[in-house]
């Protein structure tokens, strides 16, 4: 079992609040990553450790028992993660309640003086459009998004569902609000599923031969928590690409995987995959903890930040914004930043190209068997560097 | 031996270890199963339990030779806590002794 499976299955069987979960999660992969800077291997620092199972059984116990109210453990969950959750949206709910009893309130006003001022004749009709509309939204803020959210929480949930066998996916994601929706993409099982809050918002879903479109329509509402959708990507799915216009935190994920987000951030994190393609135009772009035979990134501006990598190739294009780079291990690196600062850190590389116009770069604790380029810069600082063949002499 | 009793122990070791210095999950790990056959689970359950009721907070500060660690250190609440713990688990391990050698008797 290598790192990631260890983590992942870890994370699969932790039963306990999200935040205490987090924690757990990033303590042990800080121990293993400490293990292996310290010289072990990385087999050798898993097969140590307790089991995931064993670890679970430990943190379950302790952090899970008695913050749920329940003896069923499926409820235990429910309510540990509806607890949490409550108390996050606490406010909001709060806000949301007030706002919709004011527009029943300012309805029913409206609806009297119509009544009153025209004539009841023909109004009925009207009033009762009116009464659905307020008792719908009711229904959106204080019951369906409720449940909704809490069912998020839950793993068992379901939305929608398709049934999906092919090998290759296109996911299109347009949002005409181009504001707050969060997308996460993970893995599934031998379905397509899509799962979304709040469940007022409309969602138009359109799955075709290796496509699937989902369409936001603009909207006036205002909802009281964050908009979310999580697809799930079934086992079949060798070839994964994704047009996305909202945020997108991809996970888990196996096979290629290509991803082109406009103005949005981007999070990926515990990939193995065999090759990670990205375009981004704006925002920031965070890469962790990825195994990749190739990965491909090209942004135009905003934080880029890449961490924990190990892969054979990687080429980074970078129009502006600062980039940051560290504990990367690889046989060939491309970094061409036109602008921006750039910190490169705690790596090892077999070949280094560095192309970059402008911006000062700082390498720290990097071995590098080849550096190569054109850096038409002076502001170079390198602390704790062993470059074996220094083909930048000049520059740096 | 007796899991509550197995607790209360590693409480103290923990407690005591951050009484010295503030330190980060993996060294506090290493250190204590050096000395104490305990499962590191144990350790990161435990520190996250102390966390929870403010006995403990943590920082992260980046490391000159590996990556940014996530440090542990006693509160105010936790230095009293450490303190005390420390006490009562002397003078019971004292009366032990004694029971043990024959001079409580």
């Amino acid at each position: 079992m290598n790192k990631h499976e260890f983590i992942a299955q870890l994370s699969r069987l932790l039963k306990v609040p999200a935040a205490d979960k987090q924690n757990i999660i990033e303590e042990y992969e800080s121990y293993i990553n400490e293990a292996i800077a310290s010289g072990e291997l990385e087999e050798d620092i898993i097969a140590s450790l307790e089991t995931p199972q064993q670890i679970a059984d430990q943190v379950n116990q302790e952090l899970g028992g008695s913050r749920y109210s329940t003896n069923d453990e499926s409820d235990k969950q429910k309510s540990g993660f509806a607890n949490d959750f409550f108390d996050e949206l606490d406010v909001d709910l709060e806000k949301a309640f007030k706002s919709s009893e004011e527009a029943i309130r300012k309805a029913g006003d409206k609806i009297q003086k119509s009544v009153q001022s025209i004539n009841f004749k023909g109004i009925l009709d009207k009033v009762m459009d009116g009464v659905d509309k307020v008792v719908d939204t009711v229904m959106d803020i204080d019951i369906k998004d409720t449940a909704s959210v809490v069912a998020m929480r839950f793993d068992n949930s379901k939305v929608e569902t398709f049934p999906y066998d092919d090998t290759t996916l296109f996911i299109d994601i347009d949002d005409a609000n181009h504001d707050t929706l969060v997308v996460e993409v993970v893995p599934g099982q031998n379905k397509l599923m899509v799962k979304y809050l709040p469940t007022s918002l409309k969602l138009d879903i359109e799955l075709q031969t290796k496509e699937m479109k989902i369409k936001i329509p603009h909207t006036s509402i205002k909802f009281a928590e964050k908009k979310r959708l999580r697809i799930y990507v079934p086992e079949s799915v060798q070839s994964l690409a994704i047009d996305s216009n909202c945020s997108l935190h991809v996970k888990d994920l196996r096979g290629s995987l290509a991803i082109d987000v406009k103005d949005a951030s981007v999070q990926c994190k515990d990939l193995h995959v065999d090759e990670l393609t990205l375009r981004q135009a704006d925002g920031p772009v965070t890469i962790k903890n990825i195994n990749a035979k190739k990965i491909v990134i090209s942004t135009e501006d905003g934080l880029l930040n890449l961490k924990e990598i190990d892969t054979h190739s990687l080429e980074v294009h970078q129009a502006d914004g600062p980039f940051t780079m560290s504990g990367v291990r690889a046989d060939d690196v491309w970094i061409e930043s036109v602008d921006g600062p750039k910190i490169l850190k705690d790596s090892s590389i077999k070949r280094l190209v560095l192309q970059g116009e402008d911006g000062p770069i700082s390498m720290k604790n990097l071995r590098i068997s080849v550096l190569t380029g054109q850096v038409n810069q002076s502001l170079v600082h390198i602390k704790d560097c062993h470059i074996q063949d220094n083909q930048l002499g000049d520059t740096l | 031996m007796d899991t509550q009793f197995k607790k209360g122990i590693i409480e103290v070791c923990v407690l005591s270890e951050l009484d010295k210095e503030d330190t980060y999950g993996y060294l506090l790990v290493k250190t204590l199963s050096h000395y104490l056959e305990i499962g590191e689970s144990t350790i990161y359950t435990m520190l996250r339990k102390l966390t929870l009721e403010g006995i403990l907070d943590q920082y992260e500060m980046e490391s000159a030779d590996g990556p940014t660690r996530k440090y542990y250190r006693l509160t105010g609440k936790g230095k009293q806590r450490a303190y005390q713990l420390k006490h009562d688990w002397l003078t019971f391990n004292e009366k032990v002794n004694k029971v043990l050698g024959g001079e409580g008797k």
